[in-house]
């Protein structure tokens, strides 16, 4: 069995798989159904087996109690997902997209090995974010993975095709749930990345949200009132105008409530409802400006990454806040999967490669709190950067601390993550606590040591000054904070789920869509997504794989059409 | 290696290598290592980099005739109060465009704080003015903002009379308070106004920049008993130096 680089984007709303094949170059692996993007969601069917990615994705719309989507928003936090009778985690639902993505790995390239795996994340994701999707793929079964931050890895594709160029160019991704900038300079082969910035809550989905929110403000809807099912309805209608948008001046659904409803949004309009996000977009772009210290008179080349980026108003404000075109060589929303293999490559250290490298950066600052000595007076409960945002990685920094008290008999602090100087208004990561001989206040200290590695993990060290004893500090919500019992109980809990077979999902996910067209049009057109639903249902009865296969194409093709005529 | 000191001895070179030379030098370097698996050996290079590409370039500006210890020392004095990244950033910052101070944004934005009108549609229009793209116009304006916020309404009682959602989209644009570091270093003078952001936040949502759930964030503080010793970055460099 050979090994191939694999490299996978995690999205929010949709995920992909790629290798760096043979030739030196990278290719996207197709699902079952023959398509890159696998919708990231999963969801119980009607008979109790699990689904995941498109078939579940269809069933958003008819069941939205038993489907889950956008959990990659909640990765590294408590959250629980309720399917059924059981509960999962957001690494628990990203293990299953991941578990289907290896599966369409396995179906594509039998008898091959995955021998490198990167997988994806925004570059603004925390420790605990990045310990979460870790433990995902291990949940998964998958190899240990390398992580890329996403717009790094949209970087190395486009740097791949100019490897000679000596340039500096800026990165904007505006996925489905994260907004990330990264500015990266190439000189000599090497990609160093020189800053990077962003919001874990600002995506595409919160455009989507925008037009949902007026649609029912319009239509005199109380969106949280609601139940799941109109809800959803109104998100779906939402989310077909917005895609409208990027491509017509003005947008027009009827909205299957009551005996349907009529509902209408110009560009202007949708421009002027997104003012906040708008505001919100900028702050990253200066931030990394200044990160970065760069000027935008020395931006060769602006990149937009992510399917949120086809929206004209995105387009425009990266070209007026850049005061350049913005490029879109590549598949906005393919570049990271490719770039993830890449990167994969590159950690494998391929022959195809030798001539390219890549540096990324810290994109927060990580600390603990202390008590802070300044000229003009002391901060109790300040906080102390170790690794300041922006620092090159892989980097390891330390820093001695000593008591403040006589006789104190113990050291205790909190790992911090932010940018603020009180260290209560950043976030708390994981806590330190080591005992040190008693002595007279500062004669006793410890050394606090902050390695952050290449895939922007965390390990903090402690070492106390006088007795050289050391100790490790574990991140909280992370693959290291699981016993090894705890975390073999969860591999094989995930490994025993019942997932619908890869073969029969496609037919699920073709239905569902069927269904839901049903549930988004009215009248003759209702009637019309009624007639193929019998057509396809009689075919499946058949149970011939060559029939289900055809009839299969052509309702796909006519729900396409239908889908395509419900906005106008 | 040959004889020269550090960092060209690092990279392979001799003490007056142009700025092309240390980064051909620094990326052959870095191709053949695995940062990774070899951190240590990386932080070396990287620092032996960063520190001749600095002679190199201040070298090449004619600052300095042939970059000798001396050299060193004296750049080392222009970085050491506010750290590397500071220097980075003092050293290539933007040639910024005289600010505009009379357009329409400064005087629409003067105008709303003297009203003390924190509608938020307003503000909303105010910070989307395409007249702001500019970045010298949009940095000046900054300042503006915080001075004008902090002469006004601050100053006679206080604090500031706007409301929640007025403050979270200020936030959502500056990061005055999130950033809090960045603030601080750029606007030493106006501590206060932050701390009436702060307060104004505080039955806020967690900040869309600080994603981790906020888990008992105050315990343990009590005990929290430590003192700092200052090391920045540059200094470690040079005790590197030193041994």
């Amino acid at each position: 069995m050979s090994g191939m680089p694999v490299g996978i984007d995690l999205g929010t709303t949709y995920s992909l798989i790629s290798v760096f094949a043979e030739a030196g170059t990278s290719k996207l692996v197709p699902g079952a159904d023959g398509t890159f993007l696998t919708p990231s969601a999963v969801g119980l069917s009607d008979t109790g087996s699990l689904l995941v990615g498109a078939a579940a994705k269809a069933r958003q719309l008819t069941n939205p109690d038993r489907t889950h989507v956008l959990f990659k928003r909640h990765m590294g936090t408590g959250k629980e997902f309720r399917l059924g009778r059981k509960t999962y985690s957001a690494s628990d639902l990203s293990a299953l997209v991941l578990r289907k993505l290896a599966d369409d790995f396995r179906a594509a390239y039998p008898d091959t090995a995955i021998e490198s795996l990167v997988v994806s994340v925004p570059a603004y994701f925390s420790s605990a974010q990045r310990e979460a999707t870790m433990l995902a793929a291990e949940l998964a079964g998958l190899p240990r993975p390398r992580l890329v931050n996403e717009p790094t890895a949209a970087a190395l594709a486009y740097g791949l095709q100019d490897r000679e160029g000596e340039s500096t160019f800026i990165v904007l991704d505006l996925g489905g749930g994260t907004f990330d900038v990264s500015i990266i300079e190439m000189f000599e082969g090497v990609m160093e990345v020189r800053a990077s910035s962003g919001d874990v809550v600002l995506g595409g989905e919160d455009f989507t949200d925008v037009i949902a929110r007026d649609i029912s403000e319009k239509l005199l809807v109380d969106l949280d009132g609601v139940g799941d099912a109109k809800r959803s309805i109104i998100a779906t209608a939402a989310e077909a105008v917005k895609r409208r948008l990027s491509e017509a001046a003005t947008a027009q659904v009827t909205v299957p409530l009551g005996k349907g409803k009529d509902y209408s949004l110009t560009r202007e309009a949708f421009e002027a409802l997104s003012a906040k996000l708008l505001i919100a977009l900028r702050r990253p772009i200066d931030r990394c400006l200044y990160d970065a210290g760069v000027s935008v008179d020395r931006i060769d080349r602006v990149v937009l990454v992510g399917g949120a980026t086809r929206m004209p108003m995105i387009r425009s404000l990266a070209a007026r806040a850049l005061r350049r075109l913005p490029e879109a060589g590549l598949h906005p929303d393919l570049v990271v999967a490719i770039g993830a293999s890449v990167q994969a490559a590159l950690v494998q250290r391929n022959a195809a490669l030798s001539d390219l490298t890549m540096t990324d950066v810290a994109p927060f600052s990580l600390g603990i709190n202390s008590v802070v000595h300044m000229p003009s007076g002391t901060i109790q409960n300040g906080f102390t950067p170790i690794i300041e945002r922006s620092t090159i990685l892989p980097a390891s920094r330390s820093q001695r601390f000593s008591t403040i008290a006589d006789q104190q008999a113990e050291i205790e602090f909190g790992v911090f993550q932010g940018e603020s100087p009180m260290a209560f208004e950043n976030a708390r990561i994981g806590e330190g606590k080591v005992r040190v001989p008693r002595a007279p206040a500062g004669q006793e200290g410890i050394d606090v040591r902050f390695s952050y590695d290449t895939s922007g993990l965390l390990h903090v060290g402690i070492t106390v000054v006088s007795t050289g004893q050391r100790s490790e500090i574990v991140i909280e919500g992370g693959a290291q904070s699981l016993s090894p019992e705890e975390r073999k109980r969860r591999i094989r809990a995930l490994e025993a789920l019942m997932v619908h077979p890869r073969d029969e999902s496609v037919n699920v996910a073709t239905l569902e869509r069927l269904k839901g067209l049903y549930s988004m049009l009215l009248g003759q057109e209702r009637e019309s997504s009624a007639e193929l639903i019998a057509r396809f249902e009689q075919a499946l009865a058949s149970q011939d794989p060559r029939r289900i296969a055809q009839v299969r194409d052509e309702v796909e093709l006519a729900a396409s059409r239908m889908e395509e005529n419900y906005v106008r | 290696m040959s004889a020269s000191p550090f960092p060209w001895n690092v990279l392979g070179l001799t003490r007056n290598a142009t700025e092309k030379e240390v980064r051909r030098a620094y990326a052959t370097k870095l191709k053949l290592l695995d940062t990774a698996k070899d951190p240590e050996q990386f932080q070396e290079l990287r620092g032996a980099y960063e520190l001749a590409l600095m002679l190199a370039q201040v070298a090449e500006a004619g600052n300095v005739e042939g970059a000798d210890d001396k050299g060193i020392e004296q750049d080392a004095s222009v970085s050491s109060d506010d750290g590397i990244d500071d220097f980075v950033e003092h050293q290539s910052r933007p040639a910024l465009a005289p600010p505009k101070q009379t357009t329409v944004p400064f005087e629409t934005m003067h105008t709303l704080v003297a009203e003390r009108n924190y509608s938020v549609g307003e503000w909303q229009r105010l910070l989307n003015d395409p007249l702001l793209d500019d970045p010298g116009a949009g940095a000046a304006f900054e300042s503006a903002l915080v001075s004008a916020l902090s002469e006004n309404e601050l100053k006679a009682e206080s604090t500031l009379s706007a409301g929640k959602a007025w403050r979270d989209l200020i936030e959502s644009r500056y990061a005055w308070v999130g950033d809090g570091i960045r603030y601080t270093r750029k606007f030493p003078f106006h501590s206060d106004l932050r701390q009436v952001l702060v307060e104004l936040g505080r039955s806020s949502r967690p900040l869309p920049y600080s994603p981790v759930r906020e888990t008992n964030q105050f315990a343990g503080l009590g005990k929290v008993v430590l003192v700092l010793l200052l090391l920045g970055a540059l200094i470690q460099l040079l005790n590197k130096m030193a041994t």
